[in-house]
């Protein structure tokens, strides 16, 4: 179908620059995640590839042509829009005929087309409603419906399924990606939800203030982020500062307030000795252990908050940070039980502290 | 129903005022009317071509007047609705200006543009467009154009309303659809204005129907439209029944339309929710 490229994007508003030199390449029916805070210049870029909007400089290329003086009816770019933007005035039938009608496709074909999608996204029988009669959810997968109906060859997504309860989120998850890779349309979908870009994206891009701070695998950025702001915002929520020392034994050595964890080598590749750091490791990876042993730390819980699948603790006195495990059986009742605590090694990310974190 | 109540206490005075200054002394001349003259007066006004003839040219004034104002307002106020520019406040005030003069001043300011000696006829004769000076004043073009001069602003602040309501994502999404902007305008963004166009048009129209200074200053002394004529009767024959029946006609024919349009948008403007929200 199509590839897209991205090089040296940048938008501007006034002073302000809320894309920051971009440069992304989509090979043909890949998947692309873009994770970032609020403002963070995701609707800006996606508005950007769509034509609504020039860049200040740079350019956007589609299967390696510039497609910077195409205009945007022109693009076959399909755009799901953060606040739907369904047409007020058309029923849920005619919002997603309105593409196949502009295509000229005889009318016994739109609406089979129309109600097979409609179905897709559950909304059968509803084909003659209005927008405004309609759920936020419900508006938000006739949206999704007009959007995918029409079969574009790059299709943005802008937080399709953020008004969705979990159920419904994970079908439509699976509609997607099952849309996207059968007619292999190039996607990039925006999301604030790190578990959905992960299980639907081929790669995942994290943003921070217009800038691109890591592309890989959903497996790299989910278990190897390249910073502690990307780990802070994949949902790593224990940090620890330390020093890192000297290798030993392919492991070396960090000491957080007094006591040594130790991490693997590749892991703190090119940190020399003596450099502050700061250490981090996702919930599900800490344990709960009996005896005490390498990269295992005392501590005493302070609270205990159940999560369905585990339950997340609290635990001081580790380290001068609080430390967050979560385990999956724990029965204790009472805070302020004593623990000990195994940050496994190979599960360790370790980061030189930059500027405003020493 | 307390909040009802409420509302309806809000609303008292003006209903009060309307019907102490307006509702009841019309029903008094029409009474007064029909006791001395009987349907006369109405009888005379449908079965005389001059007063026939009156009442088209009023009613053709007022639609192309309507019609031109909606044709350049539209542009105008699309631009408005939609700029970024630091400039929109100092655009609408432009279009408001002329509120601020009144429609006499206005109306010797078009004397002076359109007459046989006037800047226009001089200009076109200068560049040699024209030899003869062309007619305009103390015509219906004259007419037609003070009234839309006079009108437009009502019909841009009706469009800008309604066009600032509309998403532009909206409009966006027919682009990304496919949708060339003219399949974008005809599909989305005029369907999405009707309530404003609707609003704009019976505005214009109504005040259109009604005035007086416009046509009497700009359309020369044979020059007649339905308040010219209610003041000439009264002024020059001294027939008041005339003039009554003719006040009448003019209302009911102004009622008529507006509930013409209503009828044939309730529909659709039903199906729209009122036009905003969704
Ligand atoms: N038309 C505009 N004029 C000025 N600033 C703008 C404009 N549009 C966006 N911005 C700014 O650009 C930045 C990026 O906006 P954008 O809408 O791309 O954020 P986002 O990543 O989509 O955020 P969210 O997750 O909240 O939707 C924001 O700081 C925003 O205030
Ligand atoms: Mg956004």
């Amino acid at each position: 179908m199509a590839t897209l490229e991205l090089k040296n994007l940048t938008k501007k508003f006034g002073d302000f620059t809320a894309v920051d030199n971009m440069n992304i390449s989509v090979a043909e029916g890949e998947m692309i995640a873009l994770l970032g805070g609020s403002g963070c210049g995701k609707t800006t870029t996606l508005r950007m590839i769509a034509g609504f909007t020039e860049p200040f400089s740079g350019s956007i290329l589609v299967s390696g042509k510039d497609v910077a003086k195409i205009p945007p009816y022109k693009r076959n770019i399909g755009i799901f829009f953060q606040n739907y933007a369904l047409f007020p005035h058309m029923t849920v039938f005619e919002n997603v005929a309105f593409g196949l009608k502009l295509q000229k496709l005889p009318k016994n074909e739109i609406k089979e087309r129309v109600e097979s999608i409609l179905g897709l996204v559950k909304l059968t029988g509803f084909d003659k409603r209005y927008p405004r009669e309609l759920s936020g959810g419900q508006q938000q997968r006739v949206a999704l419906a007009r959007a995918l109906v029409t079969r574009p060859s790059i299709l943005l997504l802008d937080e399709p399924l953020s008004n969705l309860d979990a159920t419904l989120r994970v079908e439509m998850q699976v509609e997607i990606k099952r849309i996207q890779t059968e007619l292999g349309i190039t996607t990039i979908i925006v999301t604030h939800d790190h578990e959905e870009a992960v299980s639907l994206a081929d790669r995942v891009i994290v943003m921070n203030a217009g800038r691109i701070l890591q592309i890989g695998s959903p497996q790299e950025i989910f278990d190897r982020p390249a910073s502690a702001f990307v780990a802070d915002f994949m949902g790593f929520s224990t940090f620890i500062h330390g020093t890192i020392g000297l290798p030993e034994n392919r492991k070396r050595p960090v000491v957080c307030s007094g006591h040594t964890l130790f991490v693997p080598e590749a892991a703190a590749a090119g940190l020399d000795s003596g450099t502050p750091c700061t250490l981090t490791i996702r919930s599900e990876n800490i344990c709960l252990t009996d005896e005490p042993g390498e990269n295992t730390v005392s501590g005493v819980v302070q609270s205990a908050t159940y999560r369905g699948h585990a339950t997340r603790l609290e635990v001081k006195g580790c380290f001068d940070e609080m430390v967050y495990p979560a385990v999956s059986d724990y029965t204790e009742k009472e805070n302020g039980n004593h623990v000990l605590v195994h940050f496994p090694a190979n599960r360790i990310c370790v980061y030189k502290n930059t500027m405003e974190e020493q | 129903m307390e909040r009802k109540r409420r509302a309806f206490l809000l609303a008292l005075p003006t209903v009060l005022a309307l019907l102490v200054f307006f509702l009841i002394p019309m029903v008094y001349i029409l009474i007064k009317t029909l006791l001395v003259n009987g349907f006369a007066d109405f009888t005379k006004f449908f079965t005389d071509p001059f007063y026939l003839n009156i009442l088209w040219t009023t009613v053709r004034v007022s639609l192309i007047s309507t019609l031109i104002s909606l044709l350049l307002g539209y542009p105008a106020a699309y631009f408005i609705a939609r700029t970024r520019s630091k400039l929109k406040n100092v655009m609408m005030i432009v279009i408001l200006f002329p509120f601020l003069v009144s429609a006499v001043v206005r109306s010797y300011g078009w004397m002076v543009i359109l007459g046989t000696n006037g800047i226009l006829n001089q200009f076109l004769q200068g560049i040699g467009l024209l030899s003869q000076p062309l007619k305009i004043l103390n015509t219906e073009a004259a007419v037609v154009i003070g009234m839309i001069h006079l009108l437009i602003p009502y019909m841009i602040l009706s469009l800008v309303g309604v066009l600032q309501s509309i998403d532009p994502n909206v409009e966006y999404a027919a682009y990304s659809l496919g949708a060339s902007p003219a399949k974008t305008f005809t599909k989305v963004v005029f369907p999405l204005s009707m309530p404003g166009i609707i609003s704009g048009c019976v505005l214009v129209f109504t005040m259109s129907m009604t005035s007086y200074v416009t046509p009497k200053l700009l359309g020369g002394s044979k020059f007649r439209m339905m308040a010219t004529m209610v003041v000439q009767e009264i002024n020059v024959n001294f027939n008041w029944g005339a003039a009554s029946a003719i006040s009448y006609i003019l209302l009911l024919t102004i009622l008529a339309v507006q509930v013409a349009v209503v009828l044939s948008t309730s529909g659709y403007m039903k199906r729209m929710g009122g036009g905003k929200n969704a």
